[in-house]
């Protein structure tokens, strides 16, 4: 049955959730709390970049290895359990289309999400990413 | 679509009628929704005709306004807010007005006079929109859509702006004048749910005879 896109893969849910995202890294660097507020923006740019490329069409965000995510992204619901792509690939996709997502703001898109990742999978102490944010608000 | 409905649901986004007879009011409202839309149950597990009986807090669904306002009065929301695309045509009928006789009440947003700032905080105040797995965020109103989300029972306010939100639409319904609609057996509601708010009149007794049919469709 045809029904309405999932929110995994709606572009406004993803902008409503990536908003609530900086909002709360925002609060996290009023408070002084800096290793939340690097963890608060990763996560918000990775659900913005996968608005960015879901306005376009959901199908771009959809797992393609996954069967459920590529019917959701046609509206076509089989499951709630939705698979998107990695953020590389994300950030990869974006750099397709968009002229100013340029090599520098990529590779430092790629950094963030492999920090983050750092961050929430092993005992590694996020100091890059502090260099990153650095390097960036100085630019 | 019926051309009296169609220019009615333009002009006021809702029109009403009545069946020519009351037998068989479940396959009559099915078929007459189908001229506007595929019809869709609100759950997986009730059918796409949906019996509404004013139902006590202690018997409703979770996230639902029977949940929090019980068989009292319903403050205006559209249905199947938690849906990522709600509903596009409401369409009822009534089995039994109940022994109150109270009124649906309905509100066009689309003729509310808003100020820029108001606009703008209904656009940006996020809700939590719960809905089990597919729960997601949302505002009431967005530029990327033409629809109006809004239900203060799937809908969670989470920060200081969305409580500011809600305080707005809880004085928009109280300064604008609600349409107010009396049922009787057969009579036909056509609601375009994107653009018009319904609730429901207080009773002074309880009146769960009260007995509408719904279909939602897309």
């Amino acid at each position: 049955m045809k029904i309405s896109i999932t929110p995994a893969l709606s572009h406004e849910a993803l902008y409503n959730k990536s908003k609530l995202y900086i909002k709360r890294g925002l609060q996290a660097k009023h408070n002084k709390n800096g290793e939340e507020y690097q963890l608060w923006a990763s996560l918000a740019l990775e659900l913005l970049a996968k608005f960015s490329l879901s306005s376009i069409h959901p199908s771009l965000i959809a797992d393609p290895t996954h069967q459920n995510s590529i019917f959701a992204a046609c509206c076509v619901k089989s499951s709630s359990d939705i698979k998107t792509i990695p953020a590389k690939t994300l950030f990869d996709r974006l750099s397709h289309i968009l002229e100013k997502f340029d090599t520098r703001v990529k590779n430092f898109c790629d950094q963030l999400s492999l920090q983050r990742n750092a961050e929430l999978h092993s005992e590694y102490l996020p100091h890059l990413l502090k260099k990153i944010f650095l390097i960036l608000y100085y630019q | 679509m019926n051309e009296k409905y169609k220019t009615s649901l333009k002009e006021k986004g809702w029109a009403e009628d009545k069946f020519d007879s009351i037998e068989n009011l479940k396959e009559k409202l099915y078929q007459l929704s189908q001229s506007f839309g595929t019809p869709k149950s609100s759950r997986k597990s009730i059918s796409a005709i949906q019996e509404i009986k004013p139902t006590r807090s202690s018997s409703a669904r979770p996230n639902t306004l029977s949940k929090i306002y019980s068989d009292k009065a319903f403050p205006l929301h559209v249905d199947t807010a938690h849906w990522c695309l709600p509903s596009r045509f409401c369409i009822m009928t009534c089995l039994n007005p109940g022994s109150e006789n109270r009124e649906t009440v309905l509100l066009d947003f689309k003729k509310v006079a808003l100020s820029t700032a108001e606009r703008n905080l209904l656009k940006n105040a996020l809700f939590r929109v719960v809905n089990g797995k597919e729960s997601f965020f949302s505002t009431i109103l967005s530029d990327d859509r033409s629809f109006i989300r809004y239900d203060t029972g799937c809908m969670i306010p989470l920060n200081e702006d969305s409580k500011r939100a809600v305080e707005l639409m809880n004085f928009i319904q109280k300064n604008n004048n609600l349409i107010e609609l009396n049922w009787d057996i057969g009579k036909i509601l056509i609601m375009d749910n994107w653009r018009i708010l319904n609730g429901r009149n207080t009773a002074i007794n309880s009146d769960n005879d009260r007995t509408l049919l719904r279909v939602l469709t897309i």
